[in-house]
């Protein structure tokens, strides 16, 4: 707007406040009065006459469009505050995949969020990274992070997904962080993955330990073996990790009785497109060993164990429900 | 973040771009996964660059190239995205619409191209103007009505009315310059 304000004169800058100002107040209703000292001030200097052009060359254009849907396609009801107006494109995007009725599962993805960041992988892919001191960062399906290396610390920003992490053996007095949405771990070993979800962050550590600070400083040790999740708030209790938290690794998915609605969630992450659930499913339980690079291998054998059916409308879309 | 290897320094547009083209052609196919859509970013690449005020001076400036294109390549990439939220919405609206308000495809193209301009006109403007602006013009809402909607005085709608429109004509001057 500035290079704008530059080549105007201070009279049309003046002029252009001045129509705005006017619009407004016809707008608001007229009355003769108002009428006169409006024609009063178009007459007074061309540039009054000039800014009204202009104005009414923008009234054309908006006029043009089909209000009501304009209105929708622009979304103004959902806009967040201005003040990260960067972020705010990033937050409306990374809804594109959400369909807000309750039993849709399309896995938190975010094209721009994911495309913007140091490292990626898209919707099935599983990666290996290896950073600068050593360390090697795998990084689950749908996953992105920003790598933020200084001379007196080493950050990994979580974007969004899942990661495991082994720090290097090597003695770098740096310290090491992962920063996600909620709080900051510091390892105090060797090897943890980090979850994202949409309002927690999941931390699971398989050797030695990792310390987690929240935003208002508690904080709290996480031991080998052990599971842990938490919000920006609060943390919830530890759990023990079971066998198999880990397969992702091998791109399998091992299970232990699992409700079959969070099952098929769970299979969601690794699928383009969605994946429709009726609430009821919850009732059944599932185990087994699943491959995570053929998920409709493992969708026809849901079909075959449970009383329901799986219909493929599309490679993107697959819906399950009972028989 | 990880700065890209480049080439020495650049001295002039011309190398800036046979040097670097095909690599950010790379570098934006690995992220989109769509080598069509590469090549179009890309190109949209150079020419924000170009006619971003003052470039020719700045060029033989350029440490990291690389980097700087990144950077760059990085907000071609989120106007584009912002363009296809905006696509994916009007979409879904039309789904919606009663039948006999067909639109035709050709008018669709028109509407679209009118929504990104005023899309990026807004943008900058706080959330709660753009609101009140969009209300006012494209539903017809009365200032009274939407002053019931948001909650707050007829006045400040009217202030921000004002505000919105100064800046949507201070945008459409600002683009016949720059063109």
């Amino acid at each position: 707007m500035k290079s704008a304000g530059a080549k105007l004169t201070p009279q049309q800058q003046k002029a252009l406040a001045d129509a705005a100002q006017w619009h407004v107040e016809l707008t608001a209703g007229s009355t003769s009065h108002k009428t006169k000292d409006w024609q009063s001030w178009l007459a007074k200097q061309p540039e009054n006459h000039w800014a009204w052009q202009q104005l009414e060359k923008l009234q054309n254009q908006l006029k043009q469009l089909p209000g009501e849907l304009a209105f929708k396609s622009l979304k103004p009801d959902t806009e967040a505050p201005p003040a990260k107006a960067r972020r705010n494109v990033l937050k409306s995007l990374a809804g594109i995949g959400v369909i807000s009725s309750s039993s849709w599962l399309a896995w938190q993805y975010s094209p721009a969020g994911l495309m913007l960041a140091d490292h990626f992988t898209h919707t099935g892919q599983i990666r290996e990274v290896k950073l600068a001191d050593g360390s090697t960062v795998i990084l689950n399906s749908a996953s992105a992070i920003n790598v933020d290396f200084s001379p007196v610390e080493r950050r990994i920003n979580l974007q969004q997904g899942e990661i495991m992490i082994s720090t290097s053996p090597n003695h770098d007095i740096r310290p090491f962080y992962v920063q996600t949405r909620q709080g900051l771990l510091k390892p105090l070993g060797t090897r943890f993955s980090v979850q994202q979800q949409q309002d927690k962050t999941v931390l699971s550590v398989f050797e030695h330990q990792v310390k987690v600070s929240l935003p208002d400083k508690q904080q709290i040790i996480c031991p080998a073996g052990q599971k842990l999740a938490f919000t920006n708030k609060q943390f919830e209790t530890l759990t023990t990790i079971v066998d198999g938290e880990d397969a992702w690794l091998q791109q399998k998915l091992i299970i232990n009785d699992m409700p079959l609605s969070e099952f098929l969630a769970e299979l969601a992450r690794y699928r383009p497109g969605v994946i429709r659930v009726e609430p009821e499913l919850a009732k059944y339980h599932i185990s087994g060993t699943f491959d995570l690079t053929n998920t409709d291998q493992a969708l026809i054998a849901v079909s075959r164990l449970f009383p329901v059916d799986v219909t493929f409308r599309s490679r993107y879309w697959v819906s399950v429900h009972p028989a | 973040m990880n700065a890209p290897l480049s080439p020495p320094p650049t001295e002039s547009l011309e190398k800036l771009y046979q040097n670097n083209f095909s690599w950010l052609q790379n570098w934006l196919r690995e992220r989109l996964s769509c080598s069509h859509q590469a090549a179009d970013l890309a190109q949209d690449t150079f020419v924000r660059l170009l006619s971003a005020p003052d470039f020719h001076g700045k060029v033989e400036t350029i440490r990291e190239p690389r980097s700087y294109l990144v950077t760059v390549a990085k907000r071609v990439m989120i106007d584009h995205f912002r363009r296809r939220t905006i696509e994916q919405s009007y979409l879904q609206a039309l789904m919606q619409q009663p039948e006999q308000e067909g639109i035709s495809s050709e008018q669709s193209l028109i509407v679209l191209e009118t929504l990104y301009r005023i899309d990026a006109m807004l943008d900058g403007l706080g959330a709660k103007v753009k609101r009140a602006f969009l209300m006012s013009q494209l539903k017809g809402m009365t200032y009274r009505e939407i002053a019931e909607e948001m909650g707050m005085s007829e006045s400040s709608v009217k202030k921000y009315m004002a505000k919105a429109t100064q800046h949507c004509l201070l945008f459409s001057l600002y683009e016949q310059f720059d063109a």
